[in-house]
């Protein structure tokens, strides 16, 4: 009986052990949920995902840097601290890229946000190009993948185009940085006009290989490549400019809006303000000049959102009446609650002259309509108006009796006090090309040209006509203002026409005085890319 | 009747202590002692070999101890054992031996296992001529009222002396009046009682909870204390029972030295706790924990759903080599716990229950309604609005704080019965806690039950399980503490009619009632299963090889319902709000493990082979969704929202791991441990699966030494080891390339679409830790005087650093993780406890722990530079404040222009210019300090006087800074938060302490630090003994007490707590305890 047991226990035990016995396979990672970039770019669907992925983070520019949080603006330097555009509030970001300009430093984490995003779509870009040369992309459709390069080299020269006019000199990335075996930590400083070559090679590809219109609103089309590339030669050949601009012009399916259309058509209103009203900015829905438009929706994934009603429009929470606050509630019709970040400077509301509809009371608000019934002060009724008391004086801080635009209008009827809008809006449209045009004809010394260019502008906003010696580059810019205040990228224009210290501290009564020439037309370059940095890395001038 | 008198009263060697301590420990796993207690006939079989001539008596009887595993007790007054003997002996029994040696003497023996004892027939009382000498008796238990036998009873300073019967009962006759009786017992604390008269006497005899041959869990077994060579500390028993803890790490704080355990917010869970041993020896945050293993199986759950009065011990592994056996997640230690056995015997009956109140003392208090006025009339008046002004000149306002905190409550009842009989050991318990915060709406519950068997189904097989079964009840959000203490105080909380109002204040609707929480529908449950079930096959042909096949299965479902309706800001926002999440983590462990014990004469082997896999898998289920018709069916109404989000996140990591150990030991005075441990982990890079780790440790019992025998010391051991550990520190899938995604629109419907995120480094691998330990553990006066001191270096290398990479390549976080850098610690623990009065009725005993710990970067990126980005240093700690300092105040007069700060005005805050350059910038930055504190200590003070005994215990660390953010504005551009009250400048009050209230008197920022040092009286237990007045009824304990928590913090902090991570979070819970212990 022994031996059996002894038997027993051995066999017992070998038993167990054979059972619970396993492979060393088990350590091989295999996640099931996690997509890798060689997992995604093997189709034609995953390649359009990747594409996605770049539109969703360039609507991050209005939606802001902290993702899913309206409180930041991305490109907030690029609009604000201008001659035209002030900080009204003394917070955030434009404490520094604004108001202060001396607080501005390299630790602002705002600002490196706003590097890092771009430098994160460029990778995107260098990712999806990469993938395209392999074995799965070449295997696609030769339209489909080339169309795909086209949009991610558009996107690419789109990002070096923020980077050049806020840094000046920056690193030019052109190979996907996803191998963390090989990453680099050597960067140094492409000078500008490399990076614009660079660009200039990806618009001319993105124009030959875009589609001229596409079905889904707010896709990449060849006249976004053609508008940028007009823009590009302003820097590097004039000539090609006016050429480019005025293939745009003539050739492309787009035509500025000269009389009244869409959803408020019936109602007093301009044809320039049309453009900006809700329901009116895609091409089905009847808009011809835009070119590019930035897609939300409201309570839809990917919808997103973006925070320009936040940043424009007036406080009106903040408006008393005779003394008595509450009388303005936040509608659809009003346009909302804004907490109007950024505002005109007095320079920039007197450049309208009388009549000009861009300068008109459906462009501007600088009134508000008493629309609460359960506050109505003592001599007013309901529907009255208050018009602020404005000209003649100088933009100050926290000033909520000012002028604000309309052009970013948008409640949700369902939450009007809501922060957000989920309104499409016009990015990029025919009436910013044809100043591009007006500019190149005046570097090729074609004041009558350019003249004539800026004319067609004002004769829809029914300003008066200009000859050509009224032209030169500070009336651009003044016409710039007008037409595109607050849609165009200021500091970019002013710094193609070296304008911007002279500008800003003659026309920014806030922030004016605390500019530092040859400093602060350049935003710090982020500490920590200097940091990290094995070899030198200089610093812009002046930080 | 006969008197035993003997010499040699405590100093036996090990093993003879050894299997009386057995008797008394729980559990016993030290396998080398199994072929001897197998072996019941051993004086009987056992052979002698002697060949000594003009030998005296006791050196024969050395011999004989030294051959075999004999034990001689006896007095030289009664035995003469200088008589000068020849014996020759060959392969005789003991009794033989015996008898040959004692021939012609008076001299009789008897023996119990292997300790015999020599004593003469009865001493006449006449040769001892004392006045006044009486008889006395008595009756000797253990603390559970138990008849001891074999208890020695002598009377001190003669040689007059007892055992006691199998009842525990002693006679004495001939005793003087004045006389001591001092009790010894093996494993149990000598006892010294002055007769002071009387005749009868009953004596209660205390396990020696500390002895040096306590029996500890060593991980894959346990030990005899005496045997362990690497640095293991057991949390005291006092820790454990009869304080309100809600989980164990609480147990161990402040009473194991080098074991930093901070908790970093308060509430009624209070699980968000920091365990750090021995310093930080990885910079990733989070990835310093120590490896928790719960019955032999490593644990992966909230330290709050483990029921603690489950716990029988708690040991901390604190070196390389006592830690080496878990190999590659062993560097930051491993804090092994065990749960209640049954022993043998009557079936016990126990409940364990107390209730108490949840309070908090003084915490900083922000600014009332009228200050806050004032404070926003002088900042910038134009932004008061009219709800604010009116509040104002009515004298109302809302006291934030006061409406979202309440006097809590506390309860925690434990019910268990444990027993057994030959074949089964049995501990079965059911327990309940529920604890209700002082923040509304945080609460805390947890029900468990646990069934712990041992079952001896033959004499080869053994098997059983550890199993817990429990449900822990989270539900209800607690208010938003945070914005209560940010929330503008010139608002109002509710409307008239006593509803929470959705907007305080009516010209910022974006400020939300920081209330608002309470009004969701908030279900939160968490299930578990933690199971350890195992079986034990004594293998044929090789004595002492056996085989065990350890497994665990632990089994978390994490459920969770909420909805926001149109009553609350997100809710109203969303049109409903809802989120579900389904969370099942299960985590399994499969072990064979071989093990092998022999003694060989002196010499004891034992070796432990392994082989395990375990396997931990998370599945997170998640569903967001919003915009319902309406809020009456809250979180069932999914299917009819207008978006669904929903989402579903996955790991699975798998760890092989081999190891083997080799215990050696000489004679009790030479030990020797050797462990090598090969890891295999699925989350390392794909060149870099496995990883070997090995260590080496030696022991010296001194005070087993003939020289050292009869000195001062009962314990005396050198210790010294060395190793090598990993952590594991990162977890799956982080060495991949990921994407992230980013969803689009197709028009007005979503279009998918991602975006590269992390970037992946397939050579990512384990940190591994080399440490070396040199300890000394003493024991002096009877044991009266003990401790341990402990000198430690370790060295870290290939340190997992989360380094930050130019943001020009494009990652999302800017942040890739590497084997980079290199960290030093070093420090010194010390142990030390003392009893300082020692009598049966009257107890003092005082135990302090301190550790000090020097954590140093010696190595980065290996080009010598340090990482500005993270503040890492080398040279310096690894969570230093580095920030500009601030230096006081521009005043009036001051010649600012020319200042580094020329822009500023008087009254607004000065930073120091650390270069001189007359420029304030980037380059000012300096390390102002440390922000982990390095000296830690713990001192527990116990008085015990006849049935009252009071413990007050008492923890605090030192070295460390914080920024205090309360010294900060933060109040928003609108002036919309509330801040505390500050002694700002003005021109009448030209302080240097704070700035100006002005907008932009700190618009560089610069923040305030101060010292984070404390003392805190953690608890303070008294506790009366009520069983002892209740005679026959049955009842062996019952005892009630009162604790106290958290009730006195010294420090110079002045935020919301030293210990505390956040200054605007729960204060620190203070509860008041009442207790109760029954068995019978």
């Amino acid at each position: 009986m022994k031996t059996n047991k002894n038997f027993k226990s051995i066999l017992f035990a070998a038993t167990l052990v054979l059972f619970f016995g396993c492979s060393e396979d088990e350590l091989m990672e295999a996640p099931p949920h996690i997509l890798a970039p060689v997992s995604l770019y093997k189709t034609l669907d995953g390649f359009e995902a990747g594409m996605n992925g770049i539109y969703a983070e360039w609507r991050r520019e209005r939606s802001g840097s902290d993702y899913g949080n309206p409180n930041r603006y991305m490109l907030d330097p690029a609009v604000v601290g201008t001659d035209v555009v002030y900080a009204n509030q003394s917070a955030g970001w434009g404490n520094s890229v604004a108001s202060k300009f001396y607080n501005n430093t390299s630790e602002n984490g705002d600002t490196r946000n706003l590097w890092s995003w771009l430098y994160e779509i460029i990778n995107s870009c260098n990712t999806l190009i990469g993938a395209s040369k392999t074995d799965a992309g070449q295997a696609l459709n030769e339209e489909d993948i080339n169309r795909l390069v086209a949009e991610a080299r558009l996107f690419r020269a789109w990002a070096y185009r923020h980077l050049t006019y806020n840094w000046g000199d920056v690193p030019l990335a052109l190979e996907v940085g996803t191998n963390g075996t090989a990453l680099r930590d050597d960067w140094t400083r492409t000078p500008v006009d490399e990076v614009r070559r660079q660009m200039e090679q990806d618009l001319l590809f993105a124009e030959d290989n875009l589609p001229e219109t596409r079905s889904r609103p707010g896709s990449l089309v060849k006249g976004v490549a053609t508008h940028y590339l007009a823009e590009l030669y302003l820097e590097l050949d004039p000539e090609k400019a006016v050429t480019k601009a005025e293939e745009l012009i003539n050739n492309g399916p787009y035509s500025l809006i000269t009389s009244r259309y869409g959803v408020e058509a019936n109602k007093p209103g301009t044809p320039f303000t049309d453009m900006f009203l809700d329901g009116n900015s895609n091409k089905s829905e009847g808009n011809t000049e835009a070119i590019w438009v930035m897609q939300n929706e409201p309570l839809t994934l990917g919808g997103d959102f973006n925070l320009m009603r936040r940043w424009f429009r007036g406080q009106s929470h903040r408006i008393d009446v005779d003394g008595v606050s509450g009388a303005i509630i936040f509608t659809v019709e009003n346009g909302g609650r804004g907490l109007q970040r950024n505002g005109p400077t007095r320079y920039a509301m007197e450049l309208y002259e009388e009549g000009d509809d861009r300068g008109s009371r459906f462009a501007w608000r600088d009134y508000e309509i008493l629309n609460n019934p359960e506050i109505i002060p003592d001599g007013w009724e309901l529907g009255d108006t208050v018009f602020f008391d404005w000209r003649g004086k100088d933009e100050e801080l926290k000033n909520p009796y000012w002028p604000s635009t309309k052009k970013w209008d948008y409640a949700d009827p369902n939450d009007v006090s809501g922060t957000t809008n989920y309104n499409d809006q016009v990015y990029l449209r025919l009436g910013e090309t044809y100043l591009i045009l007006a500019e190149a004809q005046l570097l090729t010394n074609d004041k009558e040209g350019a003249a004539n260019t800026i004319n067609v502008l004002r004769r829809r906003a029914n300003a008066n006509e200009i000859s050509a010696s009224d032209v030169d580059i500070d009336f651009i810019l003044d016409e710039r203002s007008r037409e595109l205040w607050s849609e165009e990228h200021r500091r970019y224009s002013l710094r193609r026409a070296g304008k911007w210290f002279e500008r800003v501290s003659q026309h920014n009564k806030v922030g004016g005085p605390t500019a530092t020439e040859n400093r602060d037309e350049l935003l710090p370059i982020p500490q920590i890319v200097i940091d990290v940095n094995t070899v030198e890395f200089p610093q812009n001038p002046g930080y | 009747m006969k008197n035993f008198c003997f010499f040699r009263d405590y100093k036996s060697p090990g093993l003879t202590k050894l299997l009386k301590v057995m008797k008394l420990t729980v559990f016993m796993v030290f396998f080398s002692v199994a072929g001897v207690l197998a072996n019941d006939s051993y004086s009987q079989t056992k052979t002698l070999n002697l060949n000594m001539r003009e030998a005296t008596v006791k050196e024969v009887l050395n011999s004989i101890e030294e051959q075999s595993e004999f034990y001689f007790l006896f007095s030289e007054n009664l035995v003469d054992v200088k008589r000068k003997v020849n014996v020759n002996l060959e392969n005789q029994t003991i009794e033989t031996a015996l008898n040959l040696l004692f021939e012609g003497t008076d001299v009789q023996y008897s023996n119990r296992d292997r300790i015999f004892v020599l004593t003469t027939p009865e001493v006449s009382g006449d040769e001892l001529l004392v006045p006044q000498q009486r008889t006395i008796s008595g009756t000797v238990t253990d603390k559970s009222g138990k008849p001891l036998q074999g208890v020695t009873v002598v009377v001190k300073g003669t040689t007059n002396g007892t055992i006691t019967n199998a009842d525990g009962e002693f006679s004495l006759t001939n005793i003087p009046d004045d006389a001591t009786l001092q009790f010894s017992f093996v494993g149990m604390r000598t006892q010294e009682i002055q007769i002071e008269g009387r005749t009868t006497i009953t004596v209660e005899m205390e396990e020696e909870t500390v002895g040096i041959d306590e029996v500890i869990v060593v991980g894959y077994g346990s030990q005899r204390k005496s045997d362990i060579t690497g640095s293991v500390a057991s949390i005291p028993d006092n820790r454990l029972e009869q304080v309100s803890n809600t989980n164990f790490a609480e147990a161990i704080q402040g009473s194991v030295p080098g074991v930093n355990i901070q908790t970093t917010s308060s509430g009624a869970e209070g699980d968000d706790i920091n365990i750090l041993i021995r310093g930080r020896n990885s910079f990733i945050q989070g990835r310093n924990t120590p490896l928790i293993v719960l019955d032999g199986v490593p644990y992966n759950g909230n330290l709050s759903e483990l029921n603690t009065t489950d716990i029988a011990s708690i040991e901390v592994l604190k070196d390389a080599s006592s830690a080496a056996i878990y190999g590659s997640r062993a560097a930051n230690g491993v804090i092994l716990i065990t749960s209640k056995k049954g022993k043998q015997g009557k079936i016990q009956f126990n409940y364990d229950g107390l209730i108490g109140i949840e309070t908090f003392g003084d915490y900083p208090k922000p600014m009332t309604p009228s200050e806050f006025y004032e404070f926003k009339r002088i900042r910038d008046e134009s932004l008061l609005t009219n709800s604010e002004i009116e509040l104002y000149e009515n004298g109302g306002g809302t006291d934030w704080l006061d409406l979202a905190t309440r006097t809590g409550s506390r309860q925690h009842h434990t019910l268990s019965a444990s027993g057994g009989n030959k074949n089964i050991d049995f501990y079965i318990s059911g327990s309940l806690l529920d604890v209700e915060g002082i923040a509304i709406n945080d609460q805390f519950q947890r029900a468990s039950v646990r069934i712990n068997l041992d079952l001896d189904l033959t004499d080869w097989l053994t098997m059983g399980t550890n199993t817990q079964l429990s449900r822990a009840d989270r539900d209800g959000r607690p208010v938003n503490f945070g914005s209560a203490f940010r929330a503008n105080p010139l608002t109002t909380a509710y409307n008239e009619d006593g509803s929470l109002k959705m907007d305080p204040w009516p010209e910022d609707v974006q400020t939300s009632n920081p209330l608002d929480p309470l009004l969701y529908k908030d279900n939160y449950d968490t299930y578990k299963v933690f199971t350890n079930n195992y079986l034990n096959v004594q293998l044929p042909f090789v004595e002492g090889l056996s085989y065990r096949l350890n497994t665990g299965i632990e089994y978390t479902n994490l459920n969770r319902q909420n909805y926001m309706g149109r009553d609350t800001k997100d809710g109203f926002r969303d049109q409903g709000r809802l989120e579900l999440t389904d969370n099942v983590s299960t985590n399994y462990l499969v072990e064979n493990i071989v093990k092998y014990g022999r003694e060989f004469g002196k010499h004891t082997l034992a070796l432990t082979g392994l082989y395990s896999y375990q396997s931990i898998t998370q599945d997170v289920r998640r569903l967001n969704a919003r915009g319902f018709p309406g809020d009456e069916l809250t979180w069932y109404q999914a299917s009819s929202a207008a978006v669904i989000e929903p989402g579903y996140s996955f790991s699975d990591q798998t760890t092989l791991s081999n190891m083997l150990r080799i215990n050696y030991n000489y004679d009790d005075r030479y030990l020797l441990t050797l462990t090598g441990r090969r890891d295999g982990f699925s989350g390392f890079g794909e060149n870099q699966k496995w990883g070997n780790f090995y260590s080496g440790a030696a022991g010296w019992n001194a005070h087993n030494e003939d020289f050292l025998k009869d000195f001062v010391f009962d314990e005396l051991k050198l210790r010294v080891s060395y190793g090598l550990n990993g952590n594991q520190a990162i977890g799956p899938y982080e060495t991949l390339t990921t994407l992230n995604e980013r969803p689009y629109l197709d028009g007005s419907s979503t279009a998918p679409g991602f975006v590269p995120d992390d970037i992946g480094n397939p050579n990512l691998r384990w940190e591994s830790t080399l440490m070396g330990n040199i300890a000394i553990d003493y024991a002096l006066f009877k044991n009266r005087l003990k401790g341990t001191i402990e000198y430690y270096e370790s060295k870290t290398n290939d340190l997992l650093l989360s380094k930050t990479i130019s943001p020009v390549s494009g990652d999302g976080n800017n942040a890739m993780t590497d084997n980079i850098g290199e960290i030093k610690n070093s420090g010194i623990e010390v142990l030390i406890s003392g009893d300082i009065i020692r009598k049966t009725d009257f107890k003092i005993n005082m135990t302090a722990n301190f550790a000090y710990n020097k954590n140093e970067i010696t190595k980065l990126y290996g080009n010598g530079m340090d990482d500005l980005a993270n503040k890492w240093f080398i040279g310096e700690p690894i969570n230093v404040a580095f920030d500009h300092e601030f230096g006081g105040v521009f005043q009036i007069g001051d010649d600012i222009e020319n200042s580094a700060q020329p822009n500023h005005e008087p009254g607004f805050s000065k930073i120091v210019d650390q270069n001189g350059d007359g420029v304030i910038d980037d380059e000012d930055r300096t390390i102002l300090g440390n922000e982990d504190p390095f000296i830690f200590a713990g001192l527990n003070f116990s008085i015990k006087y006849k049935g009252i005994s009071l413990n007050i215990f008492s923890q605090g660390s030192f070295g460390a800074i914080r920024e205090n953010d309360l010294l900060a504005e933060n109040v928003s551009s609108d002036i919309g938060n509330n801040t505390m009250a500050k002694n700002w400048w003005t021109p009448d009050n030209p302080t240097n302490e704070f700035y100006a209230n002005h907008i932009f008197a700190n618009v560089p920022n610069v923040d305030i630090y101060q010292s984070v040092d404390y003392w805190r009286l953690k608890d303070i237990t008294l506790s009366y003994d009520i069983g002892r007045h209740l005679g026959d009824l049955g009842i062996d304990n019952l005892q009630v007490y009162l604790t106290g928590r958290n009730l006195l913090t010294i420090t110079g902090y002045e935020g919301l707590d030293p210990e505390l991570r956040s200054n605007r979070d729960i204060p620190l819970t203070i509860s008041y305890v009442f207790g109760l212990n029954l068995s019978f």
